[in-house]
């Protein structure tokens, strides 16, 4: 094995380290198309490599955060954040416990509001029911005193007389009575007739005691007007009930019912017939029954105003009812002109069925114990058709029932205002909570991996890089441009100082710089925690400090190649009026800016001073900083008039720092123990330990740090004509600063 | 030398002077510090060497003056101190050299000094006098990392180079170095 065939190796290696095991091996062979040797060793080298990954993991990321490539860190940043987006990850059990706690808050929410429309409604149909309590209490009321009024006539002499006189006759002609005396018949009607205008009835009947035959009738009169049809007719089965009732001794109402229910055959049919009501007693003579009293009323005019009540609105429907599903009171006909249906018009059917609510009504009332009331909350057609929820109830002792029915979207109104707005809500807290969860997942995942560094704003600290008197400095990551920065913090300790001030002032100033050899600023500020920062560019580099520590020698070019490059970010600072009073090794970056390599950047405004503030504002800012290596002497006794000078003094010095690897003041000490006094005798050429460094720059430098300082060149354009013409014979070319770069950074 | 010396030195760029003085007296120290631990032998008792070398720092050196180049270098002698010392032990024992199972071993997970694992210091000790020629920082490299625990950050500030550079180095000395001790190579 030749010796280059392991750097040729290492360099290969090199590039497929991070590329998935497939691509490496394509890669590494074509390139060693030519060297079979070349190709063996290296695949040998990687295919250990890869073995060992798949035995211990990428080993590389324990040493997170101390140290990773740039690469790898984007590639889990990219791998946390696919994860993040992925919809459900069953893997994790936290997603379970947040989906089960919603689930479970759904279904709370479901009850919850279950129980409130539930109670809603409840509300709304007590009112139903407290309405037809009324409405029955009403008709008790009623029937009552119209109970009395009949028992009442029933003992008047005039009636008794008539009842009497009635009873005479039909015991003389029997079943013929009514053909018998036309002309005493007729009178009795009168004679009747005047009392049930007397007494504002609709009219008024008797019948006889042992049988059901109506022996006199002030209604449905022939056609002379004289004598009823009714007459001698006998009862049909809906008032022979009751007759049986009254013949016991009871006083009973007879609800509406049909001409025919009440008389057994008519041989006329008629027109029309106005529905009446009755109040049935039994007249008495010594406690003994002679004939049967009725009164009848109009149902209009007397039973149905009863419940008129509640039908002033239009979407209220209150009626009495009996078991054929009869309406016996008027009812709404249309509610939009405010016509109304006479009563016994209308039969409970829709669609030639019995509507929904006569329907319940019978299923109860067949039950062993009915409950006699009841209510359909679901909308069900009325006999119009229009869709009501009603309530009903059953009074079986006159056998008939209430019934209240109400628009069913007017009913549910409120309940429909309910159920949009609590839906509303259910299904805006389940979005936001869906939002939260999964931002706040991507969060926690993102943080996991990524460091438990803090987050500046939209920068993310990934590692510390170096460390200063009041801060550190750390590397960190723009979230979404994913682009390295560098972050530099103030400690907290410091921050109502004037160490704030100092650092608030250097921010604004290289902020205020755009020479591209000084470092850029891109954005400054603090977080709530009250720490303040600012971001810069991150450098890709190594200080001056750092590449001169390994005392390699630097070659003339290049020196004065970094040198230029420090002159010209200076010029810019001094033509705005700015000193940077910091210029030091430490201080100035060797850098590879995206291939171009020794691109120079100047750093550390930290001390920069205005040219032109006064000294009382100055003092509060400044104290004396700065190293004392590069340091210009009249500092330390005249620190508040600085000028332009005290930086070329720190040039010349760095200048002679980086050719000698001396600082002046171990020259100084070194040189005065050797007894010289003369502090300019002892810049000499000697100390220099090479000999290939052209005069022209030693003594540049040497006037650049005199102790004198009205000997230095005068301002930065002179330090820099200077190094020019010693640049002209000692160019650095871009091919020597990659050389020069390829050693220290052999596979970048 | 007093400690204000040795870390005056230490601090200096002039590298010459900051070896050749100092690391005799690293390793006298240090030689001093595990000829202790040798004497206990227990047996499973394992010492990370920054822990020896630390106590070498603070008997030699002044810390609060220290630079931290000064310090890296510091450890960086201490590495190459700390290989010599348990190389020379394990011939002292006449310790044999074990066979290969090597592929099993995780390099970045053994510590280097545990006075019974002494075969091992031997095997990579031979290891990286070959790798020395073939590349030679490689072979620091793995000196530092794997005698010293050094990190890749403060290997990179001693040798100076980038960062990269030692993760790539380390990389393929680590698996040159398995493929040496398996005969592979």
């Amino acid at each position: 094995m030749s010796d280059d065939l392991h750097f040729k190796a290492t360099e290969l290696f090199s590039h497929v380290m991070e590329l998935p095991k497939e691509e490496a091996i394509q890669y590494i062979e074509n390139q060693t198309k030519e060297d079979t040797e070349l190709r063996e060793y290296t695949l040998k080298l990687y295919l250990s490599f890869v073995q060992e990954q798949e035995n211990f993991g990428d080993v590389t990321q324990e040493e997170i955060p101390v140290v990773t490539s740039p690469l790898l860190q984007k590639e889990i940043t990219e791998k946390t954040i696919q994860k993040a987006k992925k919809r459900f990850p069953i893997k994790d059990k936290k997603m379970w416990l947040i989906a089960s706690v919603i689930t479970f808050l759904i279904v709370l929410g479901y009850v919850y509001g279950s129980v409130i429309r539930n109670k809603l409604i409840a509300n709304e149909t007590r009112e139903h029911l407290a309405f037809l309590d009324a409405q029955e209490s009403i008709l008790n009321h009623w029937i009552k005193s119209e109970k009395l009024k009949v028992q009442d006539l029933s003992t008047a002499p005039t009636v008794i007389a008539i009842a009497q006189e009635l009873q005479t006759l039909y015991e003389k002609n029997g079943d013929n009575y009514f053909t018998s005396d036309d002309r005493k018949l007729a009178e009795i009607t009168q004679r009747l007739k005047k009392i049930s205008q007397r007494e504002q009835l609709l009219g008024m009947s008797i019948i006889q005691a042992k049988s059901p035959i109506t022996l006199i009738s002030t209604g449905l009169l022939d056609e002379d007007g004289d004598i009823s049809i009714l007459t001698g007719e006998m009862l049909a089965e809906g008032a022979y009930r009751n007759y049986l009732k009254v013949i016991k001794g009871e006083t009973v109402f007879v609800p509406p019912m049909e001409l025919s229910d009440q008389v057994f055959s008519l041989e006329n049919e008629l027109d029309q017939y106005t529905a009446e009501c009755h109040f049935a007693t039994p007249i008495l003579v010594n406690n003994q029954l002679i004939a049967v009293l009725t009164m009848s009323l109009s149902a209009d005019k007397t039973f149905s105003e009863l419940f008129q009540n509640a039908l002033h609105e239009q979407s209220t429907n209150v009626y009495a009812f009996n078991r054929s599903g009869i309406v016996l009171s008027s009812t709404w006909k249309d509610q939009s002109k405010g016509t109304f249906n006479d009563a016994l018009t209308i039969r409970l059917k829709y669609n030639n069925r019995a509507t929904a609510l006569l329907d319940k009504v019978e299923e109860d009332l067949e039950e062993n114990t009915p409950q006699n009331q009841g209510q359909i909350l679901e909308g069900y057609p009325d006999y119009l058709g229009d869709e009501v929820v009603g309530a009903w109830k059953w009074f079986s002792d006159l056998n008939i029932g209430l019934i209240y029915e109400r628009n069913k979207g007017e009913f549910y109104q409120s309940v429909y205002l309910f159920d949009v707005t609590f839906l509303l809500s259910v299904v805006l807290i389940i979005v936001f909570g869906v939002i939260i969860i999964r931002s706040d997942m991507q969060l926690n995942l993102l943080n996991k991996k990524i460091s438990k560094l803090q987050q500046l704003g939209q920068y993310q600290l990934v590692e510390k890089i170096g460390e200063g008197g009041f801060g550190e400095v750390y590397k960190g990551e723009h979230q979404l441009l994913k682009q390295p920065v560098a972050v530099k913090l103030l400690k907290k300790e410091l921050n109502g100082t004037d160490a704030l001030d100092r650092f608030k002032k250097e921010v604004m100033v290289t902020a205020a710089l755009n020479h591209p050899n000084t470092i850029k600023v891109y954005d400054y500020g603090h977080n709530n925690k009250q720490q303040f920062y600012y971001v810069m560019e991150f450098l890709d580099g190594i200080s001056l400090e750092n590449l001169l520590y390994n005392n390699k020698e630097i070659s003339v070019g290049r020196g004065v190649y970094i040198l230029l490059q420090v002159s010209y970010s200076l010029r810019e600072a001094h033509q705005k009026g700015l000193l940077h009073r910091d210029i030091k090794p430490a201080n100035i970056m060797v850098c590879n800016q995206g291939g171009a390599c020794d691109t120079i950047k100047l750093l550390d405004f930290g001390l920069v001073k205005d040219q032109n503030t006064t000294m009382s504002q100055q003092t509060k800012i400044n104290r004396i900083g700065g190293t004392p290596m590069f340091m210009a002497p009249e500092r330390l006794h005249d620190p508040y008039n600085a000028d332009v000078r005290q930086d070329i003094y720190a040039l010349g010095a760095v200048g002679l720092y980086m050719f000698s690897g001396k600082y002046i003041v171990e020259l100084i000490s070194q040189k005065m123990l050797q007894g010289e006094d003369s502090i300019q005798s002892l810049l000499q050429d000697d100390i220099f330990e090479r000999n290939d460094i052209p005069t022209e720059l030693i003594h540049l430098f040497f006037r650049s740090v005199s102790f004198n300082v009205s000997e230095r060149p005068t301002d930065v354009d002179s330090f820099i004509d200077a190094l020019k013409s010693t640049a002209e014979r000692y160019p650095w070319t871009a091919d020597d600063a990659y050389k020069e770069w390829k050693k220290y950074d052999a596979y970048g | 030398m007093e400690k204000n010396n040795i870390t005056q030195i230490l601090n200096s760029t002039t590298s010459k002077d900051r070896t050749d003085k100092i690391y005799p007296l690293v390793y006298d120290n240090l030689h001093l510090i595990s000829e202790k631990l040798f004497q206990r032998e227990r047996v499973g008792h394992t010492l990370q060497p920054t822990l020896l070398v630390n106590e070498a720092f603070m008997n030699l050196v002044d810390e609060d003056s220290i630079e931290w180049q000064g310090r890296t270098h510091f450890y960086a002698l201490g590495a190459r101190a700390i290989r010599r010392i348990l190389v020379d032990h394990a011939r002292t024992k006449n310790t044999a050299k074990r066979g290969g199972d090597w592929h099993k071993v995780d390099l970045e997970k053994t510590v280097a000094f545990s006075p019974e694992k002494g075969d091992m210091a031997l095997a990579l000790d031979e290891a990286i006098e070959h790798l020395k020629e073939k590349h030679e920082r490689q072979a620091t490299v793995v000196e530092l990392k794997f005698f010293g625990g050094m990190k890749m950050q403060e290997i990179a500030d001693e040798l100076g180079v980038s960062i990269k550079t030692v993760e790539v180095d380390w990389t393929v000395a680590k698996q040159w170095i398995k493929m040496f001790l398996t005969k592979e190579v």
